[in-house]
C-alpha cells in the first residue's frame, strides 16, 4: 500500500484536530491479505450456516411441540459450533499474524 | 404484544429487611467505586468515554459478560423458556451468543484500531462523511433510549420482589436515579470496573441454583420430567418456524450494532485484547443462560406454572428455596445485569448526543461543555425511560429482541460489511441505514408481520440490497475517502495513550 500518515477524526486533548489525510488511490487499498479477511468470511458464513442448519431446518423439519423435541438437541449443538468457532478464529488469525510477522 | 399474565402469582422475597440490607451493601460498593473514579473520570473526554482504551482481556471478559447479559438475558431467556418453550429459550441465547462472534470477527478488531469514542464516529471515519455519522448517532440515540426502558422494567420488577409495599413504579423510578448518579459521577472508568464485578457476579448467580434444583428434582433428567409434567411444551417450543427464524437474524446481525458495545470494545487496551474479550465470553454466555433455560426456568415451571409474569421466574425458585440473604443477592446480581446495560446504555446515549451530534454538525463544544451536555442527557435518558418503562410495553426479552431488530434493519450493512468491503460509500450507506430502519419500523407499528419478531426477515435484506444497489450504482469511493477503511485494517497502528481518541497509523508495511 501507499506509505503515508493517518489519524482518525477525532480530535487531540487539547483541540488540535489530527486529521491528516494522505493521498493513495482506490486500488491501492488492498485488504485480501490481511490476517482477519480469510477467517472472518469463513467463520462467518460457518455461523450463518450452522444457524440456518440447527436452528432452522431441523428444528423446521421436527415441527416442534411437546416433549423433548429435536430441536432440544439442535439448538444444544449450534450453542456447541459458535461456543467452538470463537477460538478457532482467534487461533487461525494467531497463526496468519505469525506468518505475516503481523503484530 | 402485551403477554403479562394477569391474576398469576408474584412471588415476594421472605424478609424485606434482609434482602434490602444486601442490595443497599451491593450498591454502596458500586457507587463507592464511581466515587474513587469520579477525579479520574473528568481528566479528559476520553477517560470518561472510553476509560483511556487501557482495560485488559481478563476483565473484559467479564465486562462484555455483563454488557451483554442485560434483564434481557438474565429475566428474558429464562422468561421466554417459561413462556414460550426451553428450546426457544436456548435458541435466544446462542443467537446471541453468535452476535457476540459477529461483533468478535467483523468488529472487535477494526474499532479496537479505529481508536474512536463512539460508533458514529467510526461511521464517519469508514465513509469520511459527517451525514453518515449524523444518521447512525440518530439511530444510536434512540436505539439505547429505547433498550432502556426494558432495563428499567426489570428493576422494577426486583424492587417489587424485594418490597412489595412499595410496588412496582417506584422501584423503577428508584432503579433510573441509582444508575443514572454513577453513571454520571464515574463515567467509563466506573462503568469498567462494577461491569468486571457484575459480570462475576452475574456468572455465579445465574447458575448457583441449579446443584440445589437438581438435587431437589434428581438431575437433569427429573427436573425436564417435572418442568413437562406441569406444562408439555416445555423441552420444546410453542413458537412458529418463522418466529426461530426471525427471533436468530435480530440476535446474530443485531449485537453488533448494539449501542453499548462499541465503547466498551474501544476500552481495550489492544485489537487481541477486545478478540478475546469475546472468545471468552461466548462459551460463557451460552453455558450460563442455557443452563437458566432448561433448568432453572423448568424447576420455575415445576414448582409455579402459574406466574403473573414469565420473567418472574428466577425469583420464584429463589422464594421456593433459599432464605431472605440469597434472596436479597439474587436481587442484588439482577440489578446487577440490569445495572450494568443501562449504565453502558446511558453513556452510549449520552456520547450520541452530546458528542457525535455536535461534531456532525459542527457546533464547537469545549471538552467541559461537552461533559456538562453528557451529565444532562444521562439524567434526562435515565428519568425519560423510566416513565415509559411505568407502563411496560411487554415482556422484557421482547422488548430488548425488538429494539435489536431495528439496530440490525438499520446498521448492520453500514457498520459490519461497510468494515470488509471497500466499495461501499457514504450514498449506499446513508440509504441502507435510512431504508432498512423505517422499513423495520412501518413492519412493526404497522403490524404488517403475523408471527412475533418477523419484521426482521424482511427489513434486513432490504437494508442489504439498498447498501449494495446504491454503492454499485453510485461512484466508487476515492483512495482519500477510503483512508479510514485502510486504517481498520491495518495492522501497525499505534494508539495513542489515554485522553487521545486520534491514532496515528503507519502504512508503509501493509
Amino acid at each position: 500500500m501507499a506509505s503515508g500518515r493517518v489519524s482518525t477524526l477525532e480530535t487531540t486533548e487539547n483541540g488540535e484536530d489530527t486529521t491528516r489525510v494522505q493521498s493513495i488511490s482506490y486500488e491501492d487499498v488492498n485488504i485480501n491479505l490481511t490476517a482477519g479477511y480469510k477467517p472472518t468470511i469463513v467463520i462467518s458464513l460457518l455461523v450463518a450456516v450452522s444457524f440456518v442448519l440447527f436452528g432452522g431446518i431441523m428444528p423446521g423439519l421436527d415441527g416442534g411441540g411437546g416433549g423433548v423435541t429435536l430441536m432440544t438437541y439442535t439448538v444444544a449443538a449450534w450453542g456447541l459450533v459458535v461456543g467452538v468457532l470463537g477460538f478457532v478464529y482467534e487461533y487461525w488469525i494467531g497463526r496468519n499474524q505469525a506468518i505475516t510477522g503481523e503484530q | 404484544m402485551r403477554v403479562i399474565l394477569q391474576g398469576g402469582v408474584t412471588p415476594e422475597v421472605e424478609s424485606g429487611p434482609l434482602a434490602v440490607a444486601v442490595i443497599i451493601a451491593y450498591f454502596a460498593v458500586v457507587v463507592g467505586i464511581g466515587l474513587y473514579y469520579f477525579k479520574r473520570s473528568r481528566q479528559s473526554t476520553g477517560d470518561f468515554w472510553i476509560a483511556g482504551g487501557q482495560i485488559k482481556t481478563y476483565t473484559q471478559v467479564f465486562a462484555f459478560y455483563a454488557v451483554l447479559a442485560s434483564a434481557g438475558s438474565f429475566f428474558g431467556i429464562g422468561g421466554f423458556a417459561y413462556a414460550f418453550g426451553a428450546s426457544f429459550g436456548m435458541l435466544v441465547a446462542v443467537a446471541v451468543a453468535a452476535g457476540g462472534l459477529f461483533t468478535m470477527i467483523f468488529l472487535a478488531g477494526p474499532i479496537r484500531r479505529a481508536g474512536v469514542y463512539t460508533v458514529p464516529a467510526y461511521l464517519q471515519m469508514r465513509y469520511q462523511s459527517k451525514r453518515v455519522r449524523l444518521v447512525g448517532a440518530l439511530i444510536f440515540a434512540i436505539a439505547a433510549w429505547a433498550y432502556m426502558i426494558p432495563q428499567l422494567t426489570a428493576g422494577g420488577i426486583t424492587m417489587d420482589f424485594v418490597l412489595p409495599q412499595l410496588g412496582y413504579g417506584l422501584g423503577v423510578i428508584i432503579a433510573a436515579i441509582g444508575f443514572a448518579l454513577y453513571v454520571s459521577l464515574g463515567g467509563m472508568w466506573a462503568v469498567t470496573w462494577t461491569d468486571f464485578i457484575q459480570g462475576i457476579m452475574m456468572v455465579i448467580l445465574s447458575v448457583f441454583p441449579i446443584p440445589l434444583i437438581l438435587l431437589e428434582f434428581g438431575g437433569v433428567s427429573g427436573t425436564l420430567s417435572a418442568a413437562l409434567a406441569a406444562n408439555s411444551e416445555f423441552a420444546g417450543s410453542n413458537q412458529p418456524w418463522i418466529t426461530h427464524l426471525g427471533i436468530g437474524l435480530v440476535w446474530v446481525l443485531g449485537v453488533l450494532s448494539l449501542p453499548q458495545f462499541g465503547q466498551r470494545i474501544l476500552s481495550s487496551e489492544s485489537d487481541r485484547a477486545a478478540r478475546r474479550g469475546f472468545m471468552w465470553m461466548v462459551p460463557l454466555y451460552i453455558a450460563t443462560f442455557g443452563l437458566s433455560a432448561y433448568i432453572v426456568a423448568g424447576a420455575a415451571t415445576a414448582v409455579e406454572p402459574n406466574l403473573a409474569n414469565p420473567d418472574y421466574f428466577y425469583y420464584a425458585i429463589l422464594a421456593e428455596y433459599f432464605g431472605p440473604i440469597v434472596q436479597g443477592l439474587g436481587a442484588a446480581g439482577l440489578l446487577a445485569a440490569i445495572m450494568s446495560t443501562t449504565d453502558a446504555l446511558l453513556v452510549a446515549l449520552s456520547a450520541s448526543i452530546s458528542h457525535d451530534i455536535p461534531k456532525t454538525l459542527e457546533w464547537d463544544l469545549s471538552e467541559r461543555q461537552e461533559l456538562i451536555v453528557g451529565q444532562v442527557v444521562i439524567w434526562g435518558g435515565a428519568l425519560t425511560t423510566a416513565l415509559v418503562a411505568l407502563d411496560p410495553p411487554g415482556l422484557i426479552a421482547t422488548m430488548t429482541t425488538l429494539v435489536t431488530g431495528g439496530l440490525a434493519s438499520g446498521l448492520f450493512p453500514a457498520v459490519a460489511i461497510g468494515t470488509w468491503w471497500k466499495r461501499a460509500n457514504e450514498p449506499g450507506a446513508i440509504a441502507a441505514m435510512i431504508t432498512g430502519f423505517l422499513v423495520y419500523g412501518a413492519l412493526l407499528f404497522g403490524d404488517v408481520m403475523g408471527p412475533l419478531f418477523a419484521e426482521a426477515l424482511i427489513a434486513v435484506p432490504v437494508g442489504i440490497v439498498v447498501f449494495f444497489v446504491v454503492s454499485l450504482a453510485t461512484r466508487q469511493p476515492t483512495g482519500q475517502e477510503l483512508v479510514g477503511f485502510q486504517t481498520f485494517h491495518s495492522d501497525s497502528i499505534v494508539p495513542e495513550s489515554g485522553a487521545n481518541a486520534g491514532v496515528t497509523v503507519g502504512t508503509d508495511d501493509d
